[in-house]
């Protein structure tokens, strides 16, 4: 069966990339998880990997060419299955990640913001035959009157209804990102401009409410300087990784922060794909996923972390781990501020800031000790959970980080 | 300083006049006593409007003030009483001719359209068929399928007529002159459901016209367009949408033909959103029709399809919770209102 | 071993686990916290390659001491020292 292979969004702050080079020509066979062309976003170098085996028919954009999200790169030829949707953008099909026997995850190349499904079951969504999205005949005249054209508009995949509000909103994304038309614009800038179009219209569409809880940080300090001090450098632990992994356990066990938003109610995510957010030198920051950060031991989680760091200061990242995160955390390190407050990464319902871990003093056992307290922020959204919730989450993420020992 | 109002008042410390709370019927009723005290030449002429007092209670009372020469009771024979009214209007009378109710003016129709319809483009300018026609129309009284329906949009569609639906208490306290005051023959429907609705005549209100639609709430987020019996359905949905957050207009049509189609446009282009609400049938109705026309001459400007809120496709029931959910409801509007706002997952 | 050579080193293993910071821009008395926005996995990530290249142990305590390129040399030196 011949099927497009379509330009994934890579999380909702991305319009368009260029591709820059194919990995398969046509002919070339590829398994599920291969890595079949490389584009560059603002956030770097992405490897799209394919969601199934197949082989290449023909390549259908060249090297250097900038390509809106859903448009078609190449076409594949398949194997006939019961997924036939094709990799579109978001909310079309949804191909669950899946980890290899030598527990590397891969994730899907395809669907964006997929809800990411147990291994056993798919569900899918059929897009319209078109496969094109719908503009309100307003947002249609808009664009024009903006000089976009509704074809580009259309890749933003075939779930979605575009109105005035979101034309206006990708023509200031765009207009901030392009700078000049066919130029390189400026990276940084174009990166900002993605940025804060995102957050943007997170903090326009999702209600956001805010808790912070001050969590004591000492049992974990000292479990982990001890399981350090008995390994070998490569195979030491940082706070980083306890922190997610409680976070990430913590949003099994407590309904309405793991999942994402969309069509206008919530759909809770089957495995948790905890998105870390990670600064990039000289301003910026990306949010890929470590997947099932909730069923990995710490030191499986500390490998795909570092290997995830690693990518990232290269520019050289991985599609699925764009597009599987189902809550993220955010951490400042040592020198950062002691709350961050943060804001949700769409469609995804939840983010914990994680402050600076610093000593101060704290009452314990009815006396004033000075403990290292970590501050938790979390930002959830209205529509889904309430602070009753929101607490609850918070304080299942301060009890496991009272027992180290059992992450 | 001479107040022209009130003569002799000290006008700067005299409060406003209180405003004249009165029903929807004793609208009526004034505005035809207006009309009979204004112009000898208008007269009153159909089945039981006169001892009886109107099958609505609407004319009660006139025919001892007039007289039987101006208040006349006519046999049950709709076709004999509208074209004596249309041989009155060509002799020079203002006739006011009241059809008990929308559904017997089917008996009625070859004098509606081919005569009254006509005769002025038929006689090439020559004839004015100066006929007012009033008649009874809606359903939510238990009156069954043949006292029920609302076939304002039939009229609507023949050239000739002028169609106008008083939905207020000003427009039925002024609506009949200006009708009356109209060369061509004009049906004014007033729906039964209304006639026991009380409100405030506008103090100071001496006119209204009959070629304008008119905003009744106004707002941002959709346009409700509807007429007659509807529109307090429509502004009771629009309230309790208000309460969610979401301000709709709502613009009622008062006169079907012509269309305001300015006033429907103008409303659309700020909202971006429409939901027609029609007493008449979906399949015709005037409800197509309107939103035929903000398809032709708004499509660029809609966010969403536009929805209709119409009466179930049946012949009216009796049985009160039958009739109820044939019937466009405040919910039903609120829903479609939903519809047409958000739910599309957008964003 | 020279500290220049092990300088040079440092600057090879800091581009390898680092790509994106130009060798030629350090400041060999800043922080790399600084000077690069280092993070915790960063400095990890420098701590593993030192130990590897140099053969020379690196304990959780020590990760202070490779903050700047100076305190780098000094502390690499100090550990061929003593397993010499």
């Amino acid at each position: 069966m011949r099927i497009e292979f379509r330009l994934p969004s890579l999380g909702a702050d991305m319009e368009s990339a260029t591709l820059t080079e194919w990995l398969k020509q046509p002919g070339d066979r590829f398994a599920h998880g291969e890595p079949i062309v490389t584009v560059e976003t603002t956030k770097g170098l992405i490897d799209v990997e394919a969601y199934q085996d197949g082989q290449i028919a023909d390549l259908v954009v060249a090297p250097g060419t900038k390509v809106p999200v859903g448009a078609v790169l190449a076409h594949l030829t398949v194997a006939d299955s019961d997924q036939t949707a094709a990799p579109v953008s978001s909310g079309a099909g949804v191909a669950p990640p899946q980890a290899t026997e030598a527990g590397e995850p891969i994730a899907s190349a395809g669907p964006v913001e997929a809800p990411p499904a147990s291994t056993s079951t798919v569900t899918a969504t059929p897009p319209p035959a078109t496969g094109r999205a719908r503009l309100s005949p307003a947002a249609r005249r808009r664009a024009e009157e903006l000089g976009l054209s509704p074809a580009s508009l259309e890749q933003a995949g075939p779930a979605t209804i575009l109105h005035v509000a979101d034309v206006e909103r990708l023509a200031a994304a765009r207009s901030a990102a392009a700078g000049g038309s066919a130029a390189p614009a400026d990276p940084r800038a174009a990166m900002r401009a993605a940025i804060g179009a995102a957050m943007a219209r997170a903090k326009r569409e999702i209600p956001h409410y805010y808790l912070g809880l001050d969590v004591d940080y000492g049992a974990a300090r000292d479990w982990l300087a001890r399981t350090n001090a008995r390994v070998p450098v490569q195979e030491r632990l940082i706070d980083a990784v306890l922190i997610t992994k409680a976070i990430a356990l913590a949003a099994a066990r407590i309904d309405g922060f793991n999942g994402a938003f969309r069509d206008g109610r919530f759909e809770p995510a089957h495995a948790v794909h905890a998105g870390v957010a990670i600064a990039l030198r000289g301003g910026g920051l990306v949010a890929p996923a470590l997947l099932d950060a909730d069923r990995k031991d710490l030191p499986a989680l500390m490998r795909d972390f570092s290997a995830l760091v690693t990518r990232v200061r290269a520019g050289r990242m991985r599609s699925g781990e764009f597009s599987a995160a189902t809550i993220t955390v955010t951490s400042l390190g040592a020198e950062g501020a002691d709350v961050l407050y943060p804001i949700i990464n769409p469609p995804q319902v939840a983010i914990v800031g994680a402050g600076a871990i610093r000593e101060q003093p704290a009452v314990r056992d009815g006396q004033i000790a000075i403990r290292p307290i970590l501050t938790l922020a979390l930002a959830a959204d209205h529509r889904v959970t309430d602070g009753r919730a929101g607490s609850r989450f918070l304080r299942a993420i301060a009890d496991l980080l009272q027992h180290p020992d059992k992450l | 300083m001479i107040d022209p109002v009130l003569p002799g008042a000290d006008s700067a410390r005299t409060p406003p006049p209180a405003p004249v709370r009165l029903s929807y019927r004793d609208a009526v009723r004034e505005a035809l006593r207006a009309a009979l005290r204004a112009d000898p030449r208008v007269f009153l002429m159909g089945e039981d409007v006169g001892r009886y007092g109107g099958s609505y209670a609407v004319s009660k009372g006139l025919l001892e003030e007039f007289g039987p020469e101006r208040i006349r009771d006519t046999p049950l024979s709709e076709s004999a009483f509208v074209g004596a009214g249309i041989g009155a209007a060509l002799g020079g009378l203002r006739p006011i001719v009241e059809i008990m109710t929308v559904n017997f003016s089917l008996l009625a129709l070859d004098q509606i359209m081919n005569n009254a319809a006509s005769y002025c483009h038929m006689s090439g300018g020559q004839l004015a068929v100066g006929l007012v026609i009033r008649l009874a129309t809606g359903a939510g009284r238990q009156l069954a399928a043949q006292h029920s329906h609302s076939l304002e949009g039939w009229y609507a569609h023949i050239p000739g007529l002028r169609i106008v639906v008083p939905a207020t208490i000003d427009d039925a306290r002024f609506m009949l002159a200006a009708a009356l005051a109209c060369p061509d023959p004009v049906l004014l429907f007033e729906h039964a459901a209304l006639y026991n609705a009380e409100g405030d005549l506008t103090p100071g209100l001496a006119a209204v016209d009959i070629d304008h639609a008119a905003v009744r709430r106004p707002g941002h987020d959709a346009t409700v367009i509807t007429y007659g019996g509807s529109l307090p359905k429509c502004l009771a949905a629009a309230a309790s949408l208000a309460a969610g957050g979401i301000e709709v207009e709502v613009l009622d049509l008062r006169t079907l033909r012509p269309l305001d189609d300015a006033a429907i446009v103008a409303s659309v282009r700020r909202t971006r959103r429409a939901v027609i609400v029609d007493e008449g049938w979906r399949s015709g109705s005037l409800a197509a029709e309107v939103t035929t026309r903000i398809v032709e001459q708004a499509f660029y400007d809609l966010e969403a399809p536009v929805e209709r809120v119409c009466t179930a496709e049946v012949p009216i029931p009796y049985a009160k919770h039958l009739e109820d959910a044939a019937l466009p409801s405040p919910e039903r509007i609120v829903d479609a209102v939903r519809r047409v706002v958000g739910g599309d997952g957008s964003g | 071993m020279e500290p220049t050579e092990i300088q040079a080193k440092l600057l090879e293993l800091l581009t390898r686990i680092a790509p994106d910071i130009d060798p030629r821009s350090v400041v060999a008395d800043r922080d790399f916290r600084d000077q690069f926005d280092f993070d915790s996995m960063d400095a990890l990530h420098f701590a593993v390659a030192v130990s590897e290249a140099f053969g020379i142990p690196v304990a959780d305590t020590d990760y202070g001491k490779l903050a700047s390129l100076r305190s780098a040399v000094d502390f690499v030196q100090g550990g061929l020292t003593r397993k010499a």
